[in-house]
């Protein structure tokens, strides 16, 4: 049985190391080396720039690119060779996905021109709505390897407008439409009964039709780019450079993780609530020794029905996308540079559910919590390396109903994405406001939104005082307010509505996060009069009348932070707002320029500036 | 295959003690348990002190039947 | 006859070209001086001696407002805005560049360097809907005070932006009549005015710009216009545009944001006018420079368009221009090794100061210049840019060094370093057809610049592109192509709907009519009207440009098939699925053909090499290659690779299998073929 590989140095190879290695020139190498990962960039464009769904084209919510063929001598299995995305959530989950897909298929059984797709979830994937799809690619014959991509799916069919249903799914078979891999194309022939699955079954039929051809379009120019570099430089020089492509990637992890002090490192955190309203610990110990790293997720609480869990593969996605965060540079995403890192998902935790459970939400927000883990305890090993905690989340509220606006009444669904700030760090203060590290949306423009929905987005702002302290703070929360203008049917998920984000080094917690409700707020908001008692959604209530209370006050009840079919009237404003993110370092040691500049600029009150830092503005 | 909601609250991944010190650093016990390394499942034979691995097989995922 | 100048001021030089009757006559380039732009300006117009003679026009290419905006020397300014929206330009799109999509710690442009700094926001008390309904009156009351508070902070200039005023500028307008009432010194840009179109982020921050760039922009062109009066022109003074047009000073000093990219611009005009005098419909422009490359696509005689002009990430201005890509790859662009061995080409540059190494002044890090020389395509023995003697033992240490930590020597790492130069180049030429669906071998190559004509025929025999041209004035190209550029009005109408049968013969009428209404300010002149919509299919989110006849006979259906067809030219592809229309524009373009020759050359004798050197071309060293003196060849001469021709602002490299003709004006087209 093989055993663990040896410890690939990290320094660069020579030329003529490379020539004897992999059997090509470093010109060749580097600049095959390149266009793989241009073509997988390359493949993303297409997918933006045709999508119709917007969790496609603006909120980037998928993953492309190429994995090589099965060749044993060259220790080749479909391993992912160049990955881009408009999520990172999807860097590293194909290594899985796509791999159990092919393998459930047959390797052998592919045609030119097959594109097969699926959504098991629990085959090496994230939840119901990410659809996998995989295109050979063939030379002269042979299997070279696969174009594949994930794309998550606005609707997926179910009981719940856009699949997030938490607390209402109770499992598994209330999700959504599951398909194990089936032909989309076969030949190269559009295969209509898998299309009629989307048309009949979801409740976006037409962007289905649109984005299941956008797919095939984008995976057959990685197929077309990956045939041109095989003709021109020979298939014995493309396979040589994917192995020298793997080996770079695994040297620059290994380089990375050995300047980070050997060590156990450990770090706990909670979800707001499970499906009964409990807080849930998580934890994770990080073992790092020499360029060898093991990530584990043991100690944390069990899955959960309602949503409350998340799948493996997430979880191993999680970890990686954890340590390229933690670790400064990037570096490129391939096979190579998950080889040196071992994760341990406890089956039965909710880190790695079983079946029956439902994961469809638990893809968000556990994704989040396991990657803000593994930052947490790698902040330990040295404050060169800490961040403070980010708004570590895929919030989202949704919101459906019937658009009348027009006359004759259309049904819209509506999904935001949370968007807030980022922690402090050795270098210096955290982003104001930015994607999280699972994503890279492109926010949709309001005056497009306000056009398509019948919606008014009436603010988003930053809130004074929220800010993580620190020398170096982090950024403050973000609180939007909307009002339907028709009645709608709504789904929430947010996090760091009952504990703070956490600084590091002295630096502190940023503001916590809540949404808030007040019903018929629409016409006092126009009337300038002020929004007042508002009623708690998610967050600490008072329970005699649901206004907000504080998490330490007698008697304060907390209502979950994640919920679906909750129903809002035209009118009612929805008050949203994100949590602060974690300062670092000593708040007293900060550069009084900079405080003053924060008192100018409202991020941080003359009062606060005084209590926290020491300053005196007033 | 379908499996039951564990009772215990929290996870911790089960370890076997194995006898015999690690080859590399001599640490006394060494662990059999199951990991997912680039590729999937292993189950493992591994020094918890210096990430030493001693054997490594190739398994299904626990969702599938181990 | 009268004659044509243009100028065009870039980073180092200042190039200037002057046409009589439609042919060039004097080409010439002179040191922008920074700190006194004018200066640089008439030194080159006295360099041209044309002094005393009628001038028709002076075409100008400038970018003094990008560099304040780049370097943040722009005006103190302030902004006011919708109640609720304070933050905007630090939001930003939200999204992060892709070098920091796993980086905790990158900071947004605009937080670490700021424009407007959160306390120079104020929102005042207005709303309206997408469909015009208010929500709360304008607060005249809180804007002045507002413009006070900001006015008494020490600002100069206000932007005035407010939601969905792009379809409703009403309280844009009046805001900025009670501004310009109560403080007039005060330079106050509005966002319906400056970018009409949809998308709040992106329309702000063009305005913000706007205001941040007029007052300099004013400053310059005061100065300009007085300099030019004191040395006796008079000719009319004309701005170059982001999208090809003229404005006239008082338009580009108060809308300066247009002329961002006016430099730039001038070349993709060349490439319409080399597109059209040549017969080569499908034509790639191609200039590569010291620091950056810019590419830009000419499909069917027609210069590609884009919807925004990204000066830094999420520093835009959402205007339509003309398309150019850029990337930070150029001459100066440093190869470096990472510590796993990977090797990189730029986006380092070492810029000017201090340079390649082989301009020995102090620079020691290997640039792609660096690489060229040492592979023989520059002359050891000939100035660069015809100022600085080539340092080849600096060039050779700064390679050795980094080739050492390989076992390479100098050479080998040369070779490795210009090949993975010469594929990011030929990427950036993809992303404009390869991955739209184009097809590179449908088009040729026009490379000019510092550098362009080095690599042109490497870059496209990579891309498998059958013909390369290099100018005969690919020297000051981006002067040249000024002069074709034409003066056109435009009228902007947002519509923001899904076209049906009714709604499309209403656009249609209001095209006509939005015709009509140019017609008559153009007032005799001879002019054509050209029709546009933007648009997108229904769902998705980002516009494209079709060109349309308001007078067919089928609305929608010939709505919909030219929508098809440019979406069919962008993407690949079309879909049965229905338009959503954004805007209508519709331009008044000038009529007189703008074709400019260069100087016809003389009749004489072939000339031969004026010696000869052994080049390094993609990996294999050519003994002995010939190099002629661009000056000598004679028009319908032939020279086949491998080759190199010098000119005085260029040089030319040929390789094994490229046949090159000059034609009757000194242009040199080049047929790559397959060895």
């Amino acid at each position: 049985m093989p055993v663990q590989q040896e410890s690939k140095g990290a320094a660069a190879l020579t030329a003529a190391e490379v020539e004897s290695r992999y059997g090509i020139d470093l010109t060749t190498a580097e600049v095959l080396r390149h266009a793989l990962r241009y073509t997988s960039l390359q493949m993303e464009q297409k997918v933006k720039a045709a999508g119709l769904s917007p969790l496609l084209a603006e909120i980037g919510d998928f993953g492309i690119g190429l994995l090589g063929p099965h060749d044993e001598s060259r220790d080749l299995d479909f391993d992912a060779i160049a990955m881009a995305t408009g999520a990172p959530a999807h860097y590293v989950i194909n290594q899985y996905y796509a791999r159990m897909a092919i393998e459930h298929w047959g390797a052998d059984r592919f045609e030119p021109g097959d594109v097969i797709i699926y959504n098991e979830a629990y085959d090496g994937g994230s939840h119901v709505n990410d659809l996998g799809a995989v295109m050979p690619i063939f030379h002269e014959g042979e299997l070279l390897g696969f174009a594949v991509s994930i794309t998550h799916w606005l609707d997926i069919g179910g009981p719940i407008p856009t699949g997030f249903g938490a607390g209402l799914q109770h499992d598994m078979y209330a999700e959504g439409i599951r398909l194990t891999p089936r032909y989309l194309y076969k030949g190269g022939e559009l295969v209509d009964e898998t299309v009629e699955l989307f048309t009949a079954q979801t409740r976006i039929a037409e962007i289905s039709t649109n984005d299941l051809q956008v797919i095939k379009a984008a995976l057959e120019l990685g197929v077309g780019m990956v045939g041109h570099y095989a003709d021109r430089y020979g298939k014995d020089a493309y396979l040589g450079a994917i192995e020298y492509t793997l080996d770079y990637s695994e040297r620059a992890v290994r380089q990375a993780l050995s300047e980070i002090p050997d060590g156990v490192y450990e770090a706990e955190d909670h979800l707001d609530n499970d499906v009964d309203g409990n807080p849930m610990l998580v934890r994770c110990t990080v073992r790092k020794v020499g360029t060898e790293i093991e990530i584990d997720f043991s100690g944390s609480s069990r899955e959960g029905w309602g949503g409350y869990a998340a799948q493996w593969s997430d979880t191993v996605s999680a970890a990686h996308l954890g340590l390229q965060n933690i670790l400064p540079g990037s570096i490129a995403s391939n096979a190579g540079a998950y080889r040196p890192v071992h994760v341990v998902a406890p089956a039965g935790s909710c880190f790695h559910a079983l079946p029956p459970m439902s994961t469809t939400s638990g893809h968000l927000f556990f994704l989040c919590k396991s990657t803000t883990l593994v930052k947490m305890a790698i902040s330990q090993a040295d404050p060169a390396l800490a961040v403070g905690e980010n708004y570590d989340d895929i919030g989202i509220i949704s919101f459906a109903g019937l658009d009348d606006r027009g006359g004759t009444p259309i049904p819209f669904i509506f999904l935001r994405f949370a968007l807030g700030p980022f922690g402090g760090h050795a270098l210096g203060d955290g982003s104001l406001y930015a994607v999280l590290e699972q994503g890279n949306v492109l926010e949709p423009s309001v005056e497009f939104e306000e056009e398509a929905f019948p919606l008014l987005f009436l603010e988003r702002e930053f809130v004074t005082d929220t800010a993580g302290a620190g020398l170096h703070r982090g950024g403050p929360a973000t609180r939007s307010l909307i009002a339907p203008l028709v009645d709608s049917e709504s789904t929430y998920q947010l996090e760091q509505c009952r504990f703070p984000t956490k600084g590091e080094f002295g630096g502190g917690g940023g503001g916590m996060a809540g949404i808030r409700l007040h019903k018929g707020g629409l016409e006092r908001w126009a009337r300038r009069e002020g929004l007042e008692s508002p009623e708690v959604v998610a967050g600490f209530a008072d329970p005699a009348d649901g206004s907000p209370a504080a998490a330490e006050d007698e008697g304060a009840e907390f209502r979950v932070s994640k919920l679906a079919g909750v129903h809002f009237k035209a009118g009612d404003v929805v008050e949203f707002q994100g949590p602060g993110a974690g300062g670092y370092g000593d708040p007293r040691e900060r550069d009084p320029e900079a405080v003053k500049r924060d008192v100018r600029n409202e991020i941080v009150s003359p009062a606060e500036a005084k209590r926290l830092y020491g300053a005196d503005l007033g | 295959m379908l499996f039951p909601q564990p009772t215990e609250m929290f996870i911790d991944e089960p370890l076997e003690a194995v006898d015999g010190e690690c080859p590399r650093c001599g640490e006394a016990t060494v662990f059999r348990y199951t990991l997912v390394d680039y590729r999937g499942w292993l189950r493992v034979t591994k020094c918890r002190s210096c990430l030493d691995v001693q054997d490594s097989e190739r398994i299904r995922p626990p969702a599938q039947g181990a | 006859m009268t004659l044509q100048i243009g100028i065009d001021t870039g980073g180092t030089f200042t190039d200037l070209v002057v046409a009589e009757g439609g042919r060039v006559r004097v080409a010439t380039k002179s040191l922008t001086t920074h700190g006194d732009l004018p200066s640089g300006t008439l030194n080159a117009l006295g360099k041209a001696g044309v002094d005393g003679e009628e001038v028709e026009r002076i075409v100008h290419g400038t970018t003094v407002a990008l560099n304040a905006i780049l370097t943040r020397r722009g005006a103190e300014v302030g902004m006011i805005t919708t109640t609720g929206y304070r933050d905007l330009l630090d939001m930003g799109r939200a999204w992060k560049p892709l070098e920091a999509v796993t980086d905790p710690r990158w900071r947004r442009p605009h937080e670490l360097r700021p424009i407007v700094e959160r306390h120079r926001r104020r929102t005042v008390q207005e709303r309206v809907k997408a469909d015009g309904g208010t929500v709360i009156t304008l607060d005249e009351g809180d804007l002045l005070a507002a413009v006070e508070g900001l006015v008494d902070d020490g600002c100069e200039s206000v932007a005035v932006c407010f939601l969905h005023s792009y379809k409703h500028p009403g309280h844009e307008q009046r805001a900025a009549a009670l501004i310009r009432e109560r403080f007039p010194r005060l330079s106050v840009s509005t966002s319906a005015d400056i970018a009409p179109f949809p998308r709040e982020f992106n329309r702000f921050s063009t305005c913000v710009l706007n205001a941040y760039a007029q007052p300099l922009m004013d400053t310059y062109t005061s100065a300009l216009e007085a300099r030019l009066r004191d040395s006796g022109h008079s000719a009319p003074l004309m701005f170059m545009t982001n999208d090809g047009g003229l404005s006239a000073p008082e338009e580009a000093t108060a809308r300066p944001v247009t002329t961002l990219n006016s430099g730039p611009v001038g070349g993709v005009m060349g490439a319409e006018m080399y597109s059209r005098r040549l017969g080569i419909p499908n034509l790639v422009g191609f200039d590569m420079g010291g620091t950056s490359t810019d590419v830009a696509v000419v499909a069917d005689g027609r210069a590609s368009t884009k919807r925004e002009l990204e000066l830094e990430f999420d520093l835009i201005a959402g205007l339509p221009v003309l398309e150019i890509h850029s990337i930070g790859a150029g001459g100066g662009s440093i190869a470096s090794l990472d510590a796993a061995g990977g090797l990189s080409v730029g986006p380092q540059s070492a810029g000017s100061k201090p340079g390649p190494a082989c301009y020995g002044r102090g620079g020691e890090l290997p640039t792609v210049t660096d690489a060229f020389l040492l592979l023989g395509m520059l002359d050891p023995e000939v100035a660069l840019g015809g100022e600085i003697k080539p340092d080849v033992g600096a060039a050779e240490g700064a390679y050795a060094t980094l080739a050492d930590k390989l076992g390479a020597t100098a050479l080998e790492l040369a070779v490795a370093v210009a090949e993975v130069a010469v594929n990011n180049m030929a990427e950036a030429v993809r992303q404009l057809t390869v991955y739209r669906g184009a097809d590179p071998r449908e088009f040729g190559l026009l490379a000019y610049g510092a550098a362009g004509p080095l690599a042109a025929t490497q870059i496209a025999r990579t891309l498998q592109m059958p013909r390369v041209v290099i100018p005969a004035l690919a020297g000051v190209f981006s002067a040249f192509g000024l002069l074709g550029a034409k003066v056109f009005e435009e009228e902007v109408t947002p519509v923001m709907a899904v076209a049906d049968e009714g709604l499309a013969a209403d656009l249609f009428a209001r095209l006509r009519e939005s015709g009509a209404r140019l017609g008559a300010v153009a007032k005799g002149e001879d002019f054509h009207l050209e029709f546009r919509v933007d648009a997108m299919y229904a769902g998705q989110r980002s516009e494209l440009e079709a060109m349309i006849d308001p007078s067919h006979p089928e609305p929608l259906a010939h709505l919909k098939q030219a929508f098809g067809e440019a979406h069919r030219r962008q993407f690949g592809y079309s879909l049965p699925a229905e338009v959503y229309v954004s805007t209508l524009r519709t331009r008044a373009v000038e009529a007189a053909a703008r074709e400019i020759l260069p100087p016809e050359l003389e009749v004489r004798q072939e000339g031969g090499p004026k010696g000869a050197r052994d080049i390094v071309i993609g990996g294999r060293r050519q003994v002995d290659v010939p190099v002629y003196d661009a000056a000598a060849l004679a028009p319908g001469q032939r020279v086949a690779g491998p080759a190199v021709v010098e000119a005085s602002s260029y040089t030319a490299v040929f390789g094994p299998g490229d046949v090159a003709e000059i034609n009757s004006v000194g242009d040199i087209v080049v047929e790559i073929q397959e060895v």
